[in-house]
């Protein structure tokens, strides 16, 4: 109600020009309602109460966000145009598919969240272990599903059945819910998603691709105690068009910071089980572009590019 | 009679042809990409099925149309062609949503919406002015500012 | 479960009057052309931040059956589906309007969509575990097998030429295609355009085809005279006129609770299957297509049966099957409800006010049918070519902010343009948008299906008990329907000759 107020005041004040110029456009690559644009639902009035400007949402869905990705990448550079972007169309899409910007033509305000991810199978299924299914896996074969093409649920599969040399088959479905249901059906073996869907869903972790034990699940063993030493995560951050100014760039990413911390932004991390981490603009820039390295270094292992 | 047969033949001609274009580019192009790793995945077959089926209907009907012109008959269920107004209104219809995508939304809405409603035949005043301010600015203002959906903008963060 | 504290809050003020808004909101958003469910969420979405738990799902939840309802009254009464889910509405809903009966077309999809929506409540209520654990039986093979079951429709809807509707029917399923390839992630026909790696948007491909091609042969048409619908009023169908439609609005309820169970089909998938299963049973089936109540009345139950039963996945299993639960999920996570398995054990008066909620919205949806429809036949008293005018800046405004991508409003006229085309061509249009619909999980299904049978998809009918019903179904009513007549007429021939 707030926000509709504060908009009709907006557009009705005399000087609608000069108070429309304020408005900062952020554009989330999913339709409203998704995973990212929940979190950024609840990080956009943290962030526009910080900077004191109005900030709106804008989605643009398609193509795994990077028709968003590209918008936001070729926004005008003067402050007006942010990308809340996650994992996929900032450092997998890029390697996988032609897209029309690179890691490049952002400038990194900072990162929001990074969630870790579990290896998930189902509840009742008898192999317990990642011991258990790389022995199916080299006897017979494994069924993985995915939320498509090149997301994270893939990627993660992909790396460890070529680390494990597994033979493995990948089923694509249009989301997470399809394939849990493929999963409760027992059409895939195996899937990789973060804690949000090992709660919601009949399904049990058997391993985490994180360096270290979770400290909300001690008694899941990490990839790396089995031997596969990899580590993949889920995660969100803030950008602009490259270009913007050092002043700008740097208010934004102070605004950006005070919204991570907000109890606003904390409650929803805690319910959703996402993981909060902050980054500044250069630290974020760097993670960038060494996690694209590697992703891409996993996609061209697995046979997925050349 | 015969002469409402000409539009009908052209349409199913250029559809014909336009199920050429893709199926020359199911076979030109490198289609659907690398391959999967697994065994049994045939990205480009599918197409190739839906287009031949396309293109195969299309020459059938064409073929079936050229033979009942010989037979002279009544051309069967199909709406005439219209005058030229409706060319102008579709014209300035696809004018308007290509210059959306530049110009964003009100700008382009301003110039063109007034046009098409004169040229649609609505002449008196009152009725063209409050048509054009409720469909117009009026939409816009309702889903742009009341509704926050919104809708493309000229300058990004200006108001237009 | 005997804990009643939940009717409280489903009938608490709050709540009502979040229905009775979400509701009406709901049918006028859905009988606009070019404005859907998912816009009409997303208008709502926002709200329900500052809201209760219950009131803010009942919104949703409003909003949501609504629209899907409201889809109905433009397509009947100006020949636009309002939204997809409704263009298997069009293909009885105009002719009978056209026919001056627009006030029982209302009547019938009103009464139908309601019952409809009742008794997916009901079986919402009674099976959602075991229907959401029969649905996970529907695996690739299965829901592929269904799909092909589905497409057999579009020879039942080719008006006019069969080729011609089997040639749409080909380009639908082909269009859909267009954009990344769902297994290789590849980009495929899009000829180095950015834009069209996100595939066509089904939603703005439908806005042209139907409601500006509707709008541009309006317009050249101009045919003086009020239209036939100026003065709709919604005239609900006697009780002794459902005698022998009984069984086809209970079946198509059916389909829909069973299409909606089943993660990521949807309404108009249901729409379209039981529409083609009530021409097959109904004993007036040389009359659909030409305005058949039978007709509306399997789209209209069914579609609407949807939106009780894709609660089921969502609520039994916390699977979200299409953007609309997904949406009511994120709704439920703002308010601190996890969704998931547990959500019947942990969250049980929530669950049980949703139910409630349900069945208060399709007898709202009743009550408010009535109002809104005189105001739509008023609107439609406004001079047709502003009308049209007005379906052209919907539809674009549709167009461009279901995916927030101006370059669907380029689709949405270019599609306009050539379905204006297809009418002069004699091209039915209802098998495109079938195609169109079915595509993408029809080969979805297809290519997992195919992986998962080494490429062998002569094993499809033996995959399970399901889908070898679901092949000897299909087998029936492709093969053995149309031969059978021809199989009995044999003997006559024989016995003629001699």
């Amino acid at each position: 109600m707030k926000r509709t107020t504060l908009a009709l005041a907006l557009a009705l004040s005399t000087s609608a020009g000069a108070a429309s110029a304020q408005t900062i456009e952020m554009i989330v690559p999913f339709s409203a309602g998704g995973g990212t644009d929940t979190v950024a639902r609840v990080f956009e009035p943290g962030f526009s109460e910080a900077l004191g400007r109005t900030v709106v949402i804008r989605n643009i869905d398609g193509a795994s966000g990077t028709i968003g990705a590209a918008a936001a990448a070729k926004a005008a550079a003067d402050g007006s145009s942010l990308g809340y972007l996650p994992i996929g169309p900032l450092a997998i899409q890029p390697s996988l598919r032609e897209t029309s910007y690179s890691a490049d033509d952002f400038a990194y305000v900072c990162q929001t969240t990074s969630t870790p991810v579990f290896l998930l199978s189902k509840k009742d299924g008898e192999a317990g272990s990642v011991e258990d299914w790389v022995a199916r896996g080299k006897d017979g074969r494994i069924v993985y599903g995915s939320s498509g093409p090149g997301t994270i649920p893939h990627l993660a599969m992909a790396a460890f059945a070529s680390k494990a040399d597994l033979n493995a088959v990948h089923l694509p479905f249009n989301g997470t819910g399809p394939a849990m249901n493929a999963m409760a059906g027992g059409e895939i073996d195996l899937f990789v998603d973060t804690a949000t869907v090992l709660e919601n869903n009949d399904v049990k972790a058997i391993a985490v691709f994180a360096p270290e034990r979770l400290d909300a699940y001690p008694d899941v063993p990490t990839m790396k105690e089995a031997g596969y030493d990899l580590d993949f995560s889920v995660w969100q951050g803030l950008v602009a068009p490259a270009g913007v100014d050092e002043a700008t760039l740097s208010a934004y990413s102070e605004a950006c910071r005070k919204a991570v911390e907000t109890d606003r932004f904390k409650k929803l991390a805690q319910d959703t089980n996402t993981g909060i981490l902050h980054r500044g603009p250069e630290e974020f820039a760097a993670f960038v572009k060494q996690n694209a390295e590697q992703n891409r270094a996993i996609l061209k292992d697995a046979g997925l590019v050349q | 009679m015969t002469r409402s047969r000409a539009p009908q033949l052209a349409v199913s001609f250029g559809f014909t042809l336009l199920g050429l274009v893709f199926l020359v580019a199911a076979f030109a192009g490198k289609g659907g990409g690398q391959g999967n790793l697994a065994a049994g995945d045939t990205p480009d077959a599918l197409p190739r099925i839906l287009l031949f089926a396309w293109v195969g209907l299309c020459v059938a009907d064409l073929l079936r149309q050229v033979l009942a012109m010989r037979a002279d008959d009544a051309p069967p269920e199909a709406d005439e062609p219209g005058t030229p107004v409706v060319l102008m209104v579709m014209a300035l219809s696809l004018v308007l949503a290509i210059s959306i995508v530049f110009a964003g939304y009100l700008l382009p809405i301003l110039i063109c919406l007034p046009l098409i409603l004169f040229m649609t035949g609505t002449r008196s005043p009152l009725a063209l002015a409050l048509a054009f301010l409720v469909l117009g600015p009026g939409l816009w203002f309702l889903f742009h500012h009341l509704l926050q959906i919104r809708l493309p903008v000229l300058l990004s963060g200006g108001v237009l | 479960m005997f804990d009643v504290a939940f009717l409280g809050e489903a009938f608490a003020p709050a709540t009502l009057f979040a229905i009775v808004i979400g509701t009406t909101l709901g049918v006028v958003i859905g009988a606009l052309p070019g404005l859907g469910s998912v816009v009409g969420l997303s208008i709502c979405l926002p709200f329900t931040f500052g809201m209760e738990t219950v009131p803010s799902l009942a919104l949703l939840l409003g909003v949501y059956c609504g629209s899907v309802y409201g889809g109905s009254i433009s397509a009947i009464l100006i020949n636009s589906p309002g939204t997809p889910q409704s263009a298997a509405t069009m293909l009885d809903g105009y002719p009978m309007a056209q026919r001056g009966e627009s006030g029982a077309a209302l009547g019938w999809a009103t009464a139908a969509s309601v019952v409809g929506g009742l008794i997916s409540c009901v079986v919402l209520i009674l099976a959602a575990p075991q229907l959401a654990r029969f649905a996970t039986r529907f695996g690739s093979v299965e829901v592929f097998a269904l799909i092909l079951l589905a497409l057999t429709c579009i020879a039942a809807v080719s008006r006019g030429s069969m080729v011609k509707g089997l040639a749409m029917g080909a380009a639908g399923l082909f269009v859909a295609l267009i954009g990344t390839d769902p297994v290789t992630g590849g980009a495929r026909f899009t000829f180095g355009i950015e834009f069209l790696t996100a595939g066509l948007d089904l939603i703005s491909v439908v806005i042209g085809l139907f409601a500006l091609s509707e709008a541009f042969s309006r317009l050249a048409q101009r045919h003086d005279g009020a239209p036939s619908v100026a003065h709709a009023r919604l005239v609900l169908p006697r009780l002794s006129a459902w005698k022998g439609r009984v069984f086809n609005l209970v079946r198509s309820s059916f389909i829909g609770c069973l299409i909606g169970a089943l993660p990521g089909t949807g309404a108009a998938t249901a729409a379209f299957i039981s529409y083609a299963s009530a021409k097959q049973a109904s004993p007036r089936r040389e009359n659909f297509g030409k305005g058949e109540p039978d007709g509306l009345i399997a789209a209209e139950s069914a579609n609407n049966a949807v939106t009780g039963s894709a609660m089921i996945p969502t609520l039994a299993l916390g699977i979200p099957g299409d953007v609309v639960t997904a949406i009511l999920l994120s709704a439920m996570v703002v308010h601190g409800i996890t969704p998931g398995v547990r959500l019947m054990t942990e969250h049980l008066d929530v669950v049980n006010a949703i139910f409630v909620v349900l069945i208060l919205v399709n007898i709202v949806m009743l009550a408010v049918a009535f109002p809104i429809v005189r105001a739509f036949g008023k609107l439609l008293s406004i001079p047709e070519p502003i009308i049209m005018v007005g379906v052209i800046a919907f539809s674009l405004i549709g167009a461009i902010t279901v995916r927030g991508n101006p370059l669907d409003g380029v689709v949405a006229v270019l599609f306009g343009i050539a379905g204006y085309a297809f009418r002069i061509g004699g091209f039915p249009l209802a098998p495109f948008v079938i195609g169109l619909v079915l595509g993408p999980q029809f080969e979805q299904n297809l290519r997992r299906g195919l992986l998962l049978n080494d490429g062998d998809i002569l094993s499809f009918p033996t995959a399970s008990w399901i889908s070898a019903v679901i092949f000897a179904v299909i087998f029936i009513l492709t093969v053995a329907v149309p031969v059978a007549p021809l199989l009995a007429r044999l003997p006559k021939l024989g016995r003629q000759s001699r």
